[in-house]
């Protein structure tokens, strides 16, 4: 069990006018990945920020390194914010060159351009920007952007590294080097605190999960949690439920008890069975309705299992959904994690 | 209608004859509206800079004040600094009534909340995120100055050019504690007031000419760094 590098204690923010972050006690050990998960809104930009020393919080304490850092002096306050680092959803890049922008914080720190040079270099190229080096940080790609952001508060050798929405942006091809760096970065013993409302990510990247919703945290429990048996039929795996329904499974072909859970928004919703690859299709009754912001989270009955769905409200209202309607449910195999 | 014509003929031998008293005129002028607007952007930017990057009670009746500020009439500062500077006034010992220095201060007061307020609306604009990534990498209040300045360099340069438009021609307080002595503080607003006043047209197109031009010039520059910000 490592120390406490960064703890909320009684802590409150409002953060719009209608919500406030309220968090009782949450402690962030040394050397882990957490990450920070819950819809638009729900306060994880809020909190990253906090734990950056971005914003201060409206009531309660925050212990970085063991210090109430708003009960020490300000300029211990700034030594010790120099051992933690921030990146932006939506980073700001200074004028000037990648390598201005990368090296911005060494400078500050009052290091002589030769180190410099030799400190930037391995961490472009783990990041896949060698060949920006001298490109004008404003001519990037919202994505280069991110990534040039990242090695920017890296580069400084932080002990606690919070970055909120570190994939958005990111185009695909890249996903797993910026996720093979944020590992990386743990082995060399960075605590990471990370934003994302990517479920599956936050279970491949992090050690431990915070649920946030509506500014508070919740204990973390995804949708579509099933237990099961894994059944292996040739080519083919299925998730067996007590109830006789089979989920068809891709991946690793496991045997025996099973726990998996599939992402509600993968889950597809059609008055007529659908004609398409995927191989999972039930027919269910809503059971519930729940309005969240843009979205409406749909509960289905399925031969007496549970099944959650997120849709747009557009669709919901295309789709004319009432509670005792009878829809298809369809998913395709790969939808389905095993935990 | 012959004395237009006549005065503005007359007015094109002065400018381009180089008339002795009329550069003098017009070096006085830029002079001292150069030396005023110094001095208020000295003053002004690092407390634009201040307001809107601390919190504290009172920002926004301050802000308030600084933008009622910037319609100041010239007439009023020229009042309150001549009673100031006059024999009998608190600063009368200081002899700066009727000189440059007197038309400096009052022009520098007339720039004062104006710079102020364009460079605060400037710095307020800056994307919050500049604040944001500076202190996350260790920077400081300076360096978060700095970045801001350097984003919105075009901006603020801008309400210093705005500032130099307003205190170049303005003609009350040069009139009120320059007093218009000739060859000492006599500027180009206060020339063309008296020349009209004598009938005497052509000195007063010409210095017209003069002002109209800067004032191109400067909105000019004003319109090019508007499009770079």
């Amino acid at each position: 069990m490592g120390s406490s590098i960064l703890a909320f204690k009684n802590l409150k923010k409002y953060y719009s006018p209608r919500f406030s972050l309220e968090i009782d006690d949450l402690i962030f050990e040394g050397g882990k990945i957490y990450a920070v998960v819950g819809p638009n809104g729900s306060g994880k930009t809020t909190l990253l920020k906090l734990g950056a020393l971005l914003i201060p919080p409206d009531e309660g304490h925050i212990y970085l390194f063991g210090e109430d850092i708003y009960r020490v002096p300000a300029g211990k306050r700034t030594k010790l914010r120099q051992k933690i680092s921030f990146l932006h959803e939506e980073p700001y890049l200074f004028r000037g060159t990648v390598f201005d922008n990368v090296v911005y914080g060494l400078r500050i720190r009052g290091m002589k351009k030769k180190e410099m040079k030799k400190k930037i270099l391995p961490i472009l190229s783990a990041l896949g920007i060698s060949p920006l080096v001298n490109k004008k940080a404003r001519e990037l790609s919202a994505g280069e952007r991110k990534r040039v952001a990242l090695a920017r508060a890296v580069i400084i050798e932080p002990s606690l590294l919070l970055l909120d929405e570190p994939m958005a942006n990111i185009d695909r091809g890249n996903i797993g080097l910026v996720e093979k760096f944020i590992r990386g970065l743990k082995e060399q013993g960075v605590t990471v605190i990370l934003s994302t409302h990517d479920l599956s990510q936050a279970y491949r990247l992090s050690d431990e999960i915070i649920s946030l919703k509506d500014g508070k945290m919740g204990r973390f429990i995804p949708d579509n949690l099933l237990v099961g048996e894994g059944v292996i039929e040739g080519e083919e795996m299925f998730l067996a439920l007590p109830t006789g329904t089979r989920i068809a499974i891709s991946g690793e072909k496991r045997e025996g008890k099973l726990l998996i859970s599939i992402s509600p928004r993968e889950i597809i919703l059609s008055k007529k069975p659908l004609d398409s690859s995927a191989r999972n299709s039930f027919l269910g009754r809503v059971t519930k309705l729940i309005e969240e912001g843009e979205e409406v989270r749909v509960v289905l009955d399925v031969s007496g299992i549970e099944f959650t769905s997120i849709i747009t409200k557009r669709s919901y209202h295309q789709l004319g959904i009432k509670i005792g309607s009878k829809m298809y449910l369809t998913f395709k195999a790969s939808a389905v994690r095993i935990l | 209608m012959e004395f237009i014509a006549e005065g503005i003929k007359n007015a094109f031998s002065l400018i381009i004859g180089l008339d002795r008293e009329m550069v003098a005129i017009v070096f006085l002028s830029l002079k001292v509206s150069t030396l005023a607007t110094t001095i208020a952007t000295i003053i002004s930017v690092p407390i634009a800079f201040t307001i809107a990057l601390r919190e504290f009670t009172g920002k926004r009746f301050l802000i308030t004040l600084i933008n009622t500020l910037m319609s100041l009439p010239t007439v009023v500062i020229g009042l309150l600094l001549y009673s100031f500077l006059s024999r009998r006034g608190p600063l009368g010992f200081t002899n700066l009534l009727y000189t440059p220095w007197a038309m400096v201060i009052g022009q520098a007061i007339l720039a004062f909340p104006l710079i102020t307020g364009f460079s605060l609306s400037a710095i307020r604009g800056a994307d919050p995120r500049i604040k944001e990534a500076v202190l996350a990498l260790g920077g400081g209040d300076m360096r978060v100055a700095i970045g801001i300045g350097l984003e919105k360099r075009f901006a603020l340069l801008a309400a210093i050019a705005a500032g130099f438009g307003r205190v170049f021609s303005e003609v009350g307080i040069s009139m009120m504690v320059g007093g218009n002595i000739r060859w000492y503080t006599r500027n180009i607003t206060t020339a063309i007031a008296l020349e009209t006043g004598k009938g005497e047209f052509a000195l007063g197109i010409a210095l017209g000419i003069i002002l109209l031009l800067t004032a191109f010039v400067i909105n000019f520059l004003l319109r090019y760094l508007e499009g770079k910000r």
